[in-house]
């Protein structure tokens, strides 16, 4: 084992040297949004000597780089690549950033004399980000007294269930169900009469 | 599949959460290949994007999810289109199922199928349904009681000649709440009717099913038909105007949930 590494690093990645199945659910479930997050929120990396920025905006391309990142970081675990005395999310991450430039046509034209992670990029208030703000807040208004406690509970606070909600709100989850499609349903309406969605 | 029932599951994944698995591998490999499909589904990223107020949304987590992990880069044949894991639906099973042994009497006179109590009718397919309790099982016959705490078993035959290739199950209790027994219907999945199997008397389904039933009055349905239901679409109709499926055959039980 190498300094950095730890026993719990090594309990955490156990199996992935081997390939076995388990260990790859165990690391893809844990890490998939780490990897998400790199790409839409974007990485800065150097090239030149000039520090860059990279964001990938297609939802799309940003799952098919992020199912190709973790396809090469399991063939490198296969091949005994990674060091499983090391923790998987910075080397899964340069693998993601690696893949992303070359997608996304960098690599080609400026060639990284030097890749190096210096975070992700700061917070930015775009006009983008204003506007949608301001038309979330306008569909907000259309909903009724429950959409729009099922929205606050729901859709805006990351991570609930339906089966939370609905114990929260005294309705079944089912019913919670119901209303998160309703309000998706809306949502799309809404959207699409304000030009989001393109015939 | 072509660019319009790519918008078609677009819009319905994005209605209903995730969608059935072999749908959703059908979908990914059009969106590689289709720049006004991948448009679409921007779209609709960016709009999932907005209501959570998150870069990546839980919606879209639990689609990637869905698909499971890759295989290994170098375990993948570059000529062909890399194909993601199917996405296993294990954990429905879990919470449901505790495998029951139902003993049914099946009379077959004549190439026909008939069962106690008899089907309506003219019906070519039906269902059995029974209360259990511990290791108690006893037949649920209409306007039986069922008590609310016992599990439901389901048994259904189809004769030969029945036109129907999917089936579902499901109840309304009187104040229009909607409950699933098959399949079951759980947090962001959206399942569709099960296979019918043909020319089958009894066939047992072998989970013991447990809903939290309001007491009242319910009708237990089963909904048979030729084209596999999106459950989701059935459950808002049925919940908001307790209309059943158009053109299905049901067979309905109605029972009395006591406390």
């Amino acid at each position: 084992m190498n300094d950095t590494g730890d026993a719990a690093t090594m309990q955490a990645n156990e199996g992935l040297a081997e390939g076995r199945p388990e260990a790859f659910e165990r690391v893809y479930r844990a890490e998939l949004r780490a990897v998400m997050l790199t790409l839409v929120a974007g990485f800065h990396y150097r090239s030149a000597g000039a520090s860059k920025y990279l964001r990938v905006d297609s939802a799309s391309d940003a799952e098919e780089i992020c199912q190709e990142a973790f396809a090469q970081f399991f063939a490198q675990c296969r091949r005994g690549r990674f060091d499983p005395s090391r923790p998987v999310r910075p080397y899964l991450r340069r693998i993601t950033m690696n893949i992303a430039l070359r997608k996304m046509g960098r690599l080609s034209r400026e060639v990284p004399t030097e890749l190096v992670d210096i975070g992700p990029a700061p917070e930015q208030d775009t006009v983008e980000q204003r506007e949608r703000a301001a038309l979330l807040s306008e569909f907000k208004g259309r909903l009724d007294d429950e959409e729009r406690e099922v929205m606050s509970l729901y859709f805006e606070a990351s991570g609930a269930t339906q089966a939370e909600v609905g114990k929260k709100i005294g309705r079944s989850r089912d019913h919670v169900y119901r209303v998160a499609m309703r309000i998706r349903q809306q949502a799309k309406e809404f959207f699409a009469a304000k030009g989001w969605f393109d015939e | 599949m072509n660019d319009h029932e790519a918008r078609a599951l677009i819009d319905r994944q994005f209605e209903q959460g995730v969608l059935p698995p072999d749908d959703a591998l059908r979908l990914r490999e059009h969106l590689a290949s289709s720049p006004d499909a991948r448009a679409y589904y921007d779209a609709h990223v960016r709009l999932e994007r907005t209501l959570e107020g998150d870069d990546v949304p839980d919606a879209q987590l639990a689609r990637l999810e869905a698909l499971g992990p890759p295989a290994p880069a170098d375990a993948l044949d570059d000529s062909a289109p890399k194909r993601r894991a199917p996405y296993a639906l294990g954990g429905i099973g879990a919470v449901l199922a505790v495998a029951a042994s139902v003993a049914i009497v099946a009379l077959i006179d004549d190439g026909e199928v008939r069962t106690r109590g008899g089907p309506a009718s003219g019906a070519k397919a039906w269902i059995n349904v029974f209360a259990a309790s511990g290791d108690a099982v006893r037949p649920l016959t209409d306007g039986a009681t069922v008590a609310k705490d016992s599990g439901l078993l389901f048994s259904y035959s189809a004769l030969r000649d029945a036109p129907f290739r999917y089936f579902a199950i499901a109840a309304r209790d009187e104040s229009g709440r909607v409950y699933w027994f098959h399949p079951a219907f759980v947090e962001d999945v959206s399942p569709k009717s099960l296979a019918l199997d043909v020319g089958v008397a009894d066939r047992e389904l072998t989970e013991r099913v447990f809903v939290d039933w309001s007491p009242g009055r319910a009708r237990i349905c089963a909904i048979f038909t030729r084209e596999a239901l999106m459950i989701a679409e059935v459950d808002a109709r049925l919940e908001r105007d307790g209309r059943w499926p158009d053109g299905a055959q049901l067979d309905c039980h109605d029972v009395k949930v006591t406390p």
